[in-house]
């Protein structure tokens, strides 16, 4: 048992510092004035104004509608997908699933713990017939209704380049940012965004309970434990 | 040839409006992709209309045996960001090579990464494109 332990703890010792730098590969901190391509003029203006740090939650009853918006979207194609019995399953004009398995990815997907899963839709580009990104709604009980967006950065040579003055955090051990965005009924819209090895994560919780008077670093602690648990 | 450059634009237009007709309206993620040697030579980043990013889109085409110069878009708040030569693709013989950005506000740079081609393999006729 003391033995295994050991090799355990060798393991990971020799092997986390090649998956640090195989992330390194896929993500970047920069600075907003180095982020490629220069930004958007009243992109640069916003980060002026926060200093590019998120510390409170944030007023934008848009993230909210849009993420109720997507997530019906989602669910009337599905719908629409299973009353048009002339559409072929692999059409990629009814590109919402129910299952992981229904799309070709090239790459697996992550697996998301305590989840049921409500829609899969592909996403990214196409290389040899696979999808290089997918995106999923599902719900955990007790919490509220989700989405995980995962792009394979390796696929087509991507890179994440994360605005380092709004890295607030952690998962697995790779530079985060997680923000809490809010409507005016008081209902949250917390997010997180990492890179872990070659995949670019974007992970969006919509709280069954409206939290109003929590702060937003435990907001940002509960989205952060549930990334972590994503792999 | 100023004419035959307005034929070749009409007729890809004329091909885009039957696509459009021929889809069935649906959802699925931010899609990017390149195009060659069909129609247009183009890199294009999609999503369903009603979700906008900030995209900036770089075609990059190798014909004649000499790169063109580049189509840079910019950053647009769109659902649709395209770098095409209109008509292009008739010719044939090119070389496509298509770099994708995404700004995610606040949070950073995407690069979505590049989409190398010479066919139009990746057959994604979108509406309202």
């Amino acid at each position: 048992m003391k033995q295994k332990l050991i090799l355990s703890i060798c393991a990971f010792v020799l092997h986390a510092p090649i998956l640090a730098v195989e992330s390194q590969i896929f993500q970047q901190a920069v600075p907003a004035n180095q982020l490629p391509l220069g930004l958007p003029v009243s992109e640069m203006e916003k980060i002026k104004e926060t200093g590019g740090q998120y510390t409170t939650i944030e007023n934008m009853p848009e993230k909210i509608q849009n993420f109720h918006a997507n997530y019906n979207a989602a669910k009337n194609a599905l719908l629409a997908k299973r009353n048009n019995t002339n559409v072929q399953a692999s059409s990629t004009q009814q590109a919402v699933y129910q299952t992981v398995a229904a799309i070709k990815l090239a790459f697996k997907a992550a697996h998301i713990p305590n989840a049921t899963l409500h829609y899969v839709i592909p996403a990214g580009t196409q290389v040899n017939g696979q999808w290089t990104g997918v995106e999923r709604f599902f719900e955990i009980a007790g919490i509220g209704q989700a989405k995980l967006l995962e792009y394979d950065l390796s696929a087509n040579k991507g890179k994440f380049y994360m605005l380092k003055s709004a890295i607030n955090t952690r998962v697995n051990g790779n530079e985060a940012i997680a923000r809490v965005f809010s409507d005016q009924n008081g209902q949250t819209l917390d997010e997180v965004v990492w890179v872990s090895g070659s995949k670019f994560y974007m992970l969006s919780l919509l709280p069954i309970i409206k939290t109003i008077g929590i702060t937003q670093q435990t907001h940002r602690a509960r989205i952060v434990s549930i990334a972590h648990g994503i792999n | 040839m100023y004419f035959k450059s307005i034929k070749r634009m009409l007729a890809a237009a004329a091909v885009a409006a039957l696509c459009t007709l021929a889809v069935v309206p649906a959802h699925a993620g931010l899609v990017f992709f390149s195009r060659a040697n069909c129609v247009n030579n183009e890199s294009i980043s999609w999503d369903w209309p009603t979700n906008s990013y900030w995209l900036y889109t770089i075609g990059q085409h190798y014909r004649n045996g000499a790169w063109e110069p580049a189509i840079h878009t910019g950053w647009e708040y769109t659902f649709r960001s395209a770098a095409v030569h209109w008509g292009e693709g008739f010719s044939g013989g090119a070389y496509v090579i298509g770099s994708h950005y995404m700004y995610i506000s606040g949070y950073g740079t995407l690069y979505l990464g590049q989409t190398p081609t010479t066919n139009c393999n990746l057959a994604y006729f979108f509406p309202y494109w």
